[in-house]
């Protein structure tokens, strides 16, 4: 149906209006000339038809007392008609035409997906050592599995890659590498330090030599269980450490908070800035500032990517922010729930909550300073690879006294 | 039965072809095609008469539009309730 109509637009038509008297005459009289009609019917009291503009000329052999009345023209004739008396804008649709037919056939466009923690500096670097760049001429680009080995080989830390080219816009998509945790390699000589300042509660010392006491304060990457062992009159040597270690860690947080809660009003006011994006230039089409002192904005493309042009479209929505007060008593729950939950996240599994303290002081009116001290039994131990020493045999009186 | 009637009957040829019978097709209740007419009668939304060689067929119905039109054939689209020859 759609090749149809692109037909009829090629061909050209004209919409006719018969009315008045005797319509069906003039209808069998026009096709008795050969006229072909289309999509007759009535509209109102007239009867509306396609006529190709090739059969139009017909009409004159036709005598009829119908009233005829031509309602619209259609189709590349019509329009080339019109655009003879416009030679100015005829050249200037054309050139565009040109400039669109010649800028499709380049790459303006290059995105990015799956690349988040890997080097995009390194990356981007691999991607254009593969032919993919703004400006690069589509004809001239190397193979799908071409641009993928060139990709791969100049990175490290991706494991797939592939290069999807849609219009002028190219997709890098891409896997990185998931980097296995590291695994100690069971007789690989290891210390258990402390990965957290605290006060040692219990030590179980399954494999290795316990430097710390119970009760004892350790620091922050003091070792607990030593791997290493020296003998006096005899060759050391070293172990991989096993053991656990459960210290009491105190947590400290505070904060200034306010006895009101902020809430965002929308106020309604809208204002909306399009850019126009050719190729890799883009246009402003609207001028002028925001004007507002607070707001959110909201940026969508709408683009033909085959042609390299779209509409960069940024909505900014206006609000205003109002203060709801709240009691000192709420104010303080809110803080100290807060920071409980900021101290939550930087405890070491298992861990069990000993003692908890919340201390609050006003400062003014409308400002309280909240702190919160808690007191968790934590597992601190970690094992730390220590490098291997070659112990040497130590001296013997024996040996002394020879040299 | 005249002479082009005996002749195509004989030889298996289509009526429409050497008579000039009228061919109508029907499919479903919505489109109407037919062959060999000789005028448009009446053009009504609810209402087509269209004459043939020998006597004349009405479509009733409702919302009629003529698809298309050519010398001899038409192309009716809309609600079909009776084909009626008259």
């Amino acid at each position: 149906m759609f090749l149809i109509k692109i037909f009829h637009f090629a061909k050209g038509y004209v919409i006719l209006s018969v009315s008045g008297h005797n319509k069906e005459e003039f209808l069998n009289a026009f096709i008795a000339e050969g006229a072909r009609l289309r999509n007759t019917r009535y509209s109102g009291e007239c009867i509306l038809t396609e006529i190709p503009a090739e059969d139009f000329f017909l009409v004159r052999r036709v005598k009829t007392q119908a009233k005829l009345h031509i309602c619209e023209k259609h189709g590349a004739v019509f329009v080339l008609r019109r655009m003879k008396k416009r030679i100015g804008f005829l050249i200037g649709m054309l050139a565009l035409l040109l400039i669109f037919m010649v800028g499709s056939q380049f790459i303006w466009t290059v995105e990015y997906d799956g690349a988040e923690t890997c080097d995009m500096q390194q990356l981007s670097a691999a991607v254009r050592l593969s032919g993919i760049y703004e400006g690069a001429l589509k004809r001239n680009l190397r193979t799908p599995i071409e641009m993928k080995n060139i990709i791969l080989g100049n990175t490290d830390d991706i494991c797939w890659a592939w290069v999807y080219v849609k219009g002028t816009k190219a997709v890098v998509r891409v896997r990185e590498n998931i980097i296995p945790p590291e695994i100690f390699d069971p007789d690989a000589p290891c210390d258990i330090i402390a990965m957290r300042s605290g006060i040692i509660k219990r030590i179980i010392t399954r494999r290795g030599r316990c430097i710390a006491a119970e009760n004892q304060a350790v620091a922050a990457g003091d070792t607990i269980i030593s791997g290493t062992y020296e003998f006096e009159n005899e060759p050391g040597y070293q172990v991989h450490s096993r053991g656990t270690v459960e210290a009491v860690c105190e947590h400290v947080r505070s904060g200034v908070y306010k006895q009101y809660y902020c809430c965002k009003y929308y106020t309604g006011r809208v204002k909306r800035f399009a850019v126009l994006r050719i190729f890799r230039w883009e246009i402003p089409l609207s001028f002028g500032k925001v004007g507002f002192d607070d707001y959110d904005s909201d940026t969508k493309y709408y683009g033909a990517d085959y042609i390299g042009v779209g509409i960069k479209v940024t909505q900014c929505r206006e609000y205003e922010v109002k203060k709801e007060p709240i009691s000192y008593d709420s104010a303080v729950e809110l803080a100290q729930n807060e920071l409980e939950r900021e101290i939550t996240k930087e405890l070491l599994p298992p861990s069990q909550l000993v003692e908890k303290h919340a201390e609050a002081k006003k400062i003014d009116d409308e400002t309280v300073s909240v702190t919160v001290r808690m007191t968790f039994i934590e597992q601190i131990g970690t094992e730390k690879r220590i490098e291997e020493v070659e112990f040497i045999e130590p001296k013997t009186d024996n040996d002394a006294a020879g040299h | 039965m005249d002479i082009l009637g005996n002749i195509s009957d004989a030889m298996g040829m289509p009526a429409e072809v050497v008579k000039g019978a009228l061919r109508t097709v029907i499919i479903g209740t919505e489109q109407i095609y037919i062959e060999n007419y000789t005028a448009l009668l009446e053009y009504k939304r609810e209402n087509i008469k269209l004459k043939f060689r020998t006597g004349i067929i009405e479509i009733s119905g409702s919302d009629f539009e003529i698809r298309a039109v050519s010398e001899g054939n038409i192309v009716i689209i809309g609600k079909i309730n009776a084909v009626r020859f008259i």
